[in-house]
């Protein structure tokens, strides 16, 4: 096994009695693609300012290429950074802006002007080089910040929420650009966002964070699909922690909550007992094969969202649920105030309560 | 009724207010082409003979050139500290800022009477006064903290206005802070620059107190000169020299405005 490119050691960062990051550690390898998430708050942007070099840690040791950084300044780093809203330099062309890096290398003209060619067609404006800043789209004014962090080839890319300014179907774009930018030039990158969706899409692996420390560090899959912690089950895509135990009926598993909402667990082999289940919305399947022995569930609203439909469910116990399904308006049965029961399928994570 | 008789009584007031300001000025502006050899207002004719006079008297000529040569090197010097200072302090703890910003404005507090023999006795006991070179510096140098407020006060509202991770995003690039500050700061901070140089260049091109004190015969700064010109003639030559002075003030500050919008250097806007 190579070193890694990026080795984070037991970093820990402190604003007065505040911890940001707390004895975090990660390691990346080359052509990898990190993403950082977590809520507002979780650390995230102080440990991409840490690797950046704008701050050092309080202790702690950040090495790129096994090389220790304490003590290096941001610019003798030869990182790439792209910010949330672009901080392309106004009074400098879009040529001048992707070719600044090159300039601060010593690069001769000839050779740098063929780079910044080269960079502003790999995200398609070549066609813009001689415009201002002023007289770009959001979603063009990154894509030069882009060429700009990339020109000048950085051992390491870092992307602080670059796509949370735009607006979706732009922001959609330009992830699916990123994704094949970054597979083209095998950039080995860090991706800070709280957008779980954009982290799900583009990431080798993800890193989620919370109160400065990685809850779950796995491949989107696994983040999803297995979260190591309630928070990371809460935060990575939608979920409800129920709270309550898995009983046998009969030859399968129920699951029942305290105040007696019951759903029937299809392909689970957890053992019987107290448990707290993550509950997505696509996996809720909605059945109108109604036991006696279960209390009630009705249909509050159905609301059309495209591809699937949401079905908001309300419980005896006042419990409101959000089952996601695919399109069952054929199914006559279902329909507002109807009683159906309800059963989990897919993989299900449970943790102990 | 009401409200509009109170807003008739404040547009009385402004204009009251604006020619008890602009008044005198006309009045020397008039007084200046007067033939007659005292001032005389209002003018009882049209006469050049006063502006042609300031032109044909060495002393003046030598002035004006020293007080331009070191009105436009003190803005430049002005200008550059507080660019560097804004620069440095964004770094720096905040106590050090507010610290350092008391030090900068306080020459505009401190009378420059106080200020004026301190500067004399200061270049006396330092032996800095004593020979021509050291004497222009000690000048200079004071008229640099005397301008420095004006230039702090024009280049830290601009810079506040300049969002950090533009200078961040050149240093990531690998630039030295020498390059950050040439190739980013202080393009982006022309307007600031050019309010921070045209005030600068005006408070030090008629500051007529510590000049006074550090005058020498062979460095008489123009205020000085007119002061002195003064108490020997009461001819409209200084009133002609008045009159050019509030020209070239005016025009500094109107291009000034045009460049950049003083209001927004000033931070009057909100």
């Amino acid at each position: 096994m190579t070193a890694p490119l990026l080795s984070i050691q037991s970093v820990t960062k402190r604003y007065g009695r505040m911890t940001a990051v707390d004895g975090l550690s990660l390691d990346l390898a080359k052509g990898e693609f990190v993403s950082l998430l977590g809520p507002s708050g979780c650390g995230k942007t102080t440990l991409l300012r840490l690797i950046a070099g704008f701050y050092e840690p309080d202790s702690g040791a950040i090495l790129i290429e096994g090389r220790s950084m304490r003590g290096v300044p941001p610019a003798r780093r030869n990182l790439g950074l792209v910010f949330q809203n672009y901080s392309l330099w106004p009074h400098m062309t879009v040529a001048e802006n992707v070719a600044f890096g090159l300039d601060c290398r010593g690069i001769k003209a000839a050779e740098s002007k063929l780079r910044v060619a080269d960079c502003l067609a790999l995200v398609q404006l070549d066609s813009l080089a001689g415009r201002y800043p002023r007289e770009l789209s959001g979603g063009q004014q990154q894509r030069v910040a882009l060429a700009r962090a990339l020109a000048y080839r950085p051992t390491l890319l870092l992307l602080d929420e670059p796509l949370s300014a735009l607006d979706r179907k732009l922001r959609e774009d330009l992830q699916a650009e990123l994704r094949r930018l970054q597979r083209e030039l095998g950039v080995t990158t860090i991706l800070v966002t709280h957008d779980q969706d954009e982290a799900l899409a583009l990431s080798n692996r993800i890193a989620v964070m919370n109160g400065g420390r990685i809850e779950h560090l796995g491949s989107p899959e696994a983040v999803y699909l297995t979260p190591a912690t309630p928070f990371v089950a809460g935060f990575v895509g939608r979920a409800m922690l129920l709270d309550g135990s898995v009983q046998r009926n009969g030859a399968g598993l129920v699951f029942v909550t305290e105040d007696g909402l019951t759903l029937t667990l299809s392909g689970s082999d957890r053992a019987p007992g107290p448990a707290r289940l993550v509950l997505r919305p696509e996996m809720i399947k909605v059945s109108n094969a109604i036991s006696g022995d279960r209390r009630p569930i009705f249909v509050e609203d159905i609301i059309f969202a495209g591809a699937r439909r949401t079905i908001v469910l309300r419980t005896a116990g006042g419990r409101q649920i959000g089952a996601s399904v695919i399109d069952q308006s054929h199914e006559t049965w279902l329909k507002l105030g109807s009683e159906v029961s309800l059963s989990v399928r897919g993989a299900m994570t449970f943790f102990e309560c | 009724m009401r409200a509009r008789l109170l807003r008739l009584a404040y547009l009385l007031a402004v204009a009251v207010g604006c020619v008890y300001l602009l008044a005198p000025t006309l009045v020397v502006a008039l007084a200046s082409i007067s033939p007659t050899a005292t001032m005389r207002f209002p003018p009882t004719g049209f006469s050049m003979t006063w502006y042609a006079n300031f032109f044909s008297r060495p002393e003046f000529l030598t002035s004006l050139r020293l007080s331009a040569a070191l009105a436009v090197g003190v803005a430049v010097a002005s200008t550059l500290l507080a660019v560097l200072l804004a620069v440095t302090l964004r770094r720096a703890p905040p106590v050090i800022g507010t610290v350092t910003q008391i030090a900068v404005l306080m020459p505009a507090i401190l009378p420059t009477i106080v200020l004026g023999p301190a500067v004399l006795i200061f270049g006396a006991e330092t032996g800095l006064a004593g020979g021509r070179t050291g004497a222009l510096l000690l000048l200079a140098g004071t008229h640099v903290a005397l301008t420095l407020p004006f230039a702090w006060q024009a280049i830290a509202t601009s810079y506040a206005s300049l969002p950090p991770m533009l200078e961040e995003a050149a240093e990531v690039s690998g630039a030295s802070r020498a390059r950050v500050l040439g190739r980013v700061v202080i393009p982006m901070l022309l307007p600031g620059i050019v309010a921070a140089m045209t005030f600068s260049f005006l408070v030090s091109f008629d500051e007529p107190v510590v000049s006074l004190f550090t005058t020498r015969h062979d460095m008489i700064t123009l205020p000085t000169q007119v002061f002195t010109y003064l108490r020997f003639r009461a001819d409209p030559t200084i009133a002609a020299l008045s009159t050019m002075m509030s020209l070239i003030s005016l025009c500094l500050m109107l291009v000034a405005d045009r460049v950049v919008g003083l209001d927004r250097i000033m931070g009057l806007t909100r």
